[in-house]
């Protein structure tokens, strides 16, 4: 196990490689920021200054070169807006993605195994049909307009909770809400799915036979044995949210990776967004190592060598 | 509304004056919601010559880091603001001022590059921060400014929020408020709501639906007009008769009333009618669209396809706006396709003049038409025309074959005019020159619409500068 961590690290330094030169081509062809940067009554030659200051006129690859050494040193350069060190502007912004991703996923998972389980249990009951339609509209229905609904609704009509922002407890409860839906409506239905195929083998009803309770044969060995596919989709949603939940985190002002990041690319801020892509693949390559390791755990079939 | 990305004037645009302004004081300021100049780090100003503005400071003025403004401290203070190299505002004073000289202890030239009569009141939205900071840590400026006004930054997490704290030592008005917090909330329909819950006491930049809502506003007119500038050179709007047909065949007044929910006005000149040099006596031009049709007809048109470049939340509710545009013209028979670009790629466009003269030609068919919110935040007409009409602007189009060689002259003349009154006259014979040739559509002004709790009062200013020490206790 410990040789497998180590080789999928070792593997994960050639895909942090690959993802920067991607990175850097592509923020090179998306645009020129000191157009940007500059007021548009900015004469000619003072935008061509500014490309000078900002290394901009050299050729590529010679940025490249340069910007190479210094991602050797962990130095992504400084904001070009900002004004500060890239890569501390990305990392203070992670622990408020991380909470709000896992508190999300926590919450998300804690219902929709419950809800897929009784689904699977009762299948083409009204039951059922009364989660796959909630599990569906979850998946549907957008962030943006769920997220105004719930800052209507549950903090100008009833004062439940502030309307945004980061701080305690209460602070996340409608960017949590919000980001719920999506997860909670997809994992219930891969829960329900690979629970029914699960329920169908022979093996539960050797269970059944041999007298084991229902609470037993459905939660300890079908669940069990159908939590790969949900392990994935989890690992997925994750990852997703440690993206950045772009919408909620700017409809919420909730000080996220995601936010900063959509700023970056919008301004063309190099330096942000170059840190703020090696940040979150690292985050990601993370999450599937993770997930890789819990498949030995779920189906002790699965060894890695 | 947006978090300052730093506190360093030489890359803060005029946005972060919002919360700036309230730690740092210029030499200048607009006194309330007038044009009228009033001293605020400068006791008097004057033009000793036609280059030259001589400004007196106030003595003893102390920033909050113990150290004292004087004329070589000012002097620092502008060599370093205006080297090249900035990206905020001091890029565009640097284009103005020549050199800068300590005349005595407290008194200070501006050396302009040409002769300008309204040189103070560049100086308006460019607040000086501590000059000691400036010498000794210019680069702390990007996370922390010390200044000589009402309030000091307290805490600044970026991300979250901007908390600043009375002076104790200002020399000024006191402030009413003792703490000031700044949170930043990108939906307007959050900002109403954070006033309906008592989250917060001033919700800046509200839009029309959310202001319906909201007990207490503050509107004044913005300093821009949302307008379309047209290329004179392309084929089809060379011929002025075309490009008057395109405002006859423009609703503007259903654009104000059902998008803008009459918080706008349909304006006759693509300037504030706060502007000095704003010609009253140009109406706005009606709504024609048979009479459109007949110069459309008189001009030729033959159905060639006319493109509107439009930047993505460049002003409230574009989309709508330019959908009904789009939806007008072809009402009367003209083709228009719509754009809708992100920042850069419209910035892109909008400078392509600069970058590739040649394609303005006449007959030239490149960006033809690009609709911004675009005036003057000093409310000067000679920074609107020398920026967008004349030869040498940066966002003008009327550059050589297409410039306006008249329009040139009348621009300069006018600009050249020290005595306040014969030059606004004159600058109202310029918009009475260009109102026919319609060079640019103005389409719509719109109202600033800040909302207001209940414990506060505040007469928001035209110029956008938001000074929480302007507010007081309801």
């Amino acid at each position: 196990m410990g040789r497998y961590i180590a080789r999928r690290l070792f593997h994960s330094i050639f895909v942090l490689i690959g993802l920067t030169i991607v990175v850097f081509v592509i923020s090179r062809i998306i645009g020129d920021p000191a157009r940007l940067m500059l007021p548009l009554t900015a004469t000619e030659q003072q935008y061509l200054d500014l490309r000078e200051a900002l290394g901009l006129n050299d050729p590529e690859w010679v940025q490249f070169v340069r910007f190479a050494g210094d991602v050797a040193r962990a130095d992504f350069g400084q904001s070009m807006w900002q004004h500060v060190p890239a890569l501390p502007l990305i990392v203070e912004r992670v622990p408020a993605t991380l909470l709000l991703a896992f508190v999300t996923i926590a919450f998300a998972v804690g219902i929709a195994v419950p809800l897929g389980v009784v689904a699977a249990v009762r299948p083409r009951s009204i039951t059922e049909r009364i989660i796959t339609v909630f599990s569906l509209g979850g998946v549907c229905v957008p962030d943006f307009w769920l997220g105004l609904m719930l800052i209507l609704v549950l903090a100008v009509g009833l004062g439940w909770f502030p309307t945004s922002g980061y701080g305690s407890w209460e602070y996340i409860v409608l960017p949590m809400l919000t980001l719920t839906f999506r997860p909670l409506g997809r994992i219930s239905q891969v829960v329900a799915s690979s629970m029914l195929d699960e329920l169908s083998k022979p093996y539960i009803t050797t269970a059944q036979a041999k007298g084991l309770s229902e609470r037993v044969v459905v939660f300890y060995h079908a669940l069990k044995n159908a939590a790969i596919p949900i392990i994935t989709l989890t690992g997925d949603e994750i990852a997703n949210l440690t993206n950045g939940a772009v919408v909620v985190e700017t409809v919420f002002a909730w000080p996220g990776v995601g936010l900063l990041f959509i700023q970056a690319i919008q301004r063309r801020d190099f330096p942000v967004i170059q840190a703020a892509v090696f940040v979150v693949a690292l985050g990601v390559i993370a999450i599937n190592l993770v997930v890789d390791l819990l498949y030995a755990y779920a189906d002790p079939r699965v060894r890695y060598k | 509304m947006t978090e300052p990305n730093t506190g360093d004037p030489r890359s803060t645009a005029d946005l972060d004056l919002v919360v700036w302004r309230s730690v740092c004081e210029p030499l200048v300021d607009h006194k309330g919601a007038t044009n009228e100049l009033v001293g605020v780090l400068a006791e008097k100003w004057e033009q000793v010559n036609p280059t030259t503005w001589r400004f007196t400071l106030k003595k003893g003025i102390k920033f909050q880091d113990g150290s004292t403004l004087d004329a070589q401290g000012l002097k620092d203070f502008m060599d370093w603001y205006l080297a090249p190299g900035g990206t905020g505002s001091g890029l565009i004073l640097s284009t103005l001022v020549a050199s800068t000289k300590v005349v005595d202890q407290y008194t200070f030239d501006f050396v302009t590059k040409q002769t300008n009569p309204t040189f103070p009141s560049n100086l308006l939205l460019r607040p000086i921060p501590s000059v000691k900071q400036v010498r000794e840590a210019p680069a702390s400026l990007a996370n922390t400014i010390s200044g000589a006004g009402p309030y000091r930054l307290k805490e600044w997490v970026r991300g979250q929020y901007i908390t600043l704290e009375a002076w104790a030592d200002y020399q000024g008005t006191k402030p009413a408020f003792s703490e000031v917090k700044f949170v930043f909330r990108t939906e307007p329909q959050v900002r109403a709501s954070m006033l309906k819950t008592g989250e917060a006491d001033v919700a800046l930049e509200l839009t029309p639906e959310t202001a319906a809502e909201t007990p207490k506003t503050e509107t004044y007119p913005m300093p821009a007009v949302v307008q379309i500038r047209l290329n004179p050179g392309h084929p089809v709007l060379i011929d002025e008769r075309a490009r008057q047909a395109l405002l006859y065949a423009t609703d503007r007044q259903s654009i104000a009333k059902s998008i803008y929910k009459g918080f706008a006005t349909v304006p006759s000149l693509p300037i504030s009618e706060f502007a000095s040099g704003f010609n009253s006596s140009l109406q706005p031009w009606p709504y024609d669209p048979a009479k459109a049709k007949q110069l459309l007809k008189d001009s030729g048109y033959d159905g060639t396809q006319l493109t509107l470049y439009a930047r993505t939340g460049r002003y409230p509710r574009h989309l709508e706006v330019e959908e009904g545009l789009q939806g007008m013209w072809r009402d009367v028979g003209v083709n228009v396709k719509l754009e809708e670009m992100e920042a850069a790629a419209w910035t892109a466009v909008v400078r392509l003049h600069n970058k590739e003269p040649e394609r303005f030609c006449k007959g030239c068919a490149v960006a033809d038409m690009v609709i911004w919110d675009t005036s003057s935040e000093l409310a000067d007409s000679y920074e609107v025309f020398i920026n967008n009409f004349h030869s040498t602007g940066a966002n003008s189009v009327l550059r050589n074959q297409l410039a306006d060689p008249e329009l040139d002259r009348m621009i300069e003349a006018a600009g050249a005019i020290v005595d306040p009154k014969p030059r606004d006259e004159a600058f109202q014979k310029v918009w009475a020159y260009v109102y026919p040739k319609v060079y640019s559509m103005p389409i719509v002004h719109l109202q600033q619409i800040h909302g207001l709790g209940k414990r506060v009062n505040w007469k928001a200013r035209p110029d956008k500068v938001v000074n929480a020490a302007e507010m007081r206790l309801a």
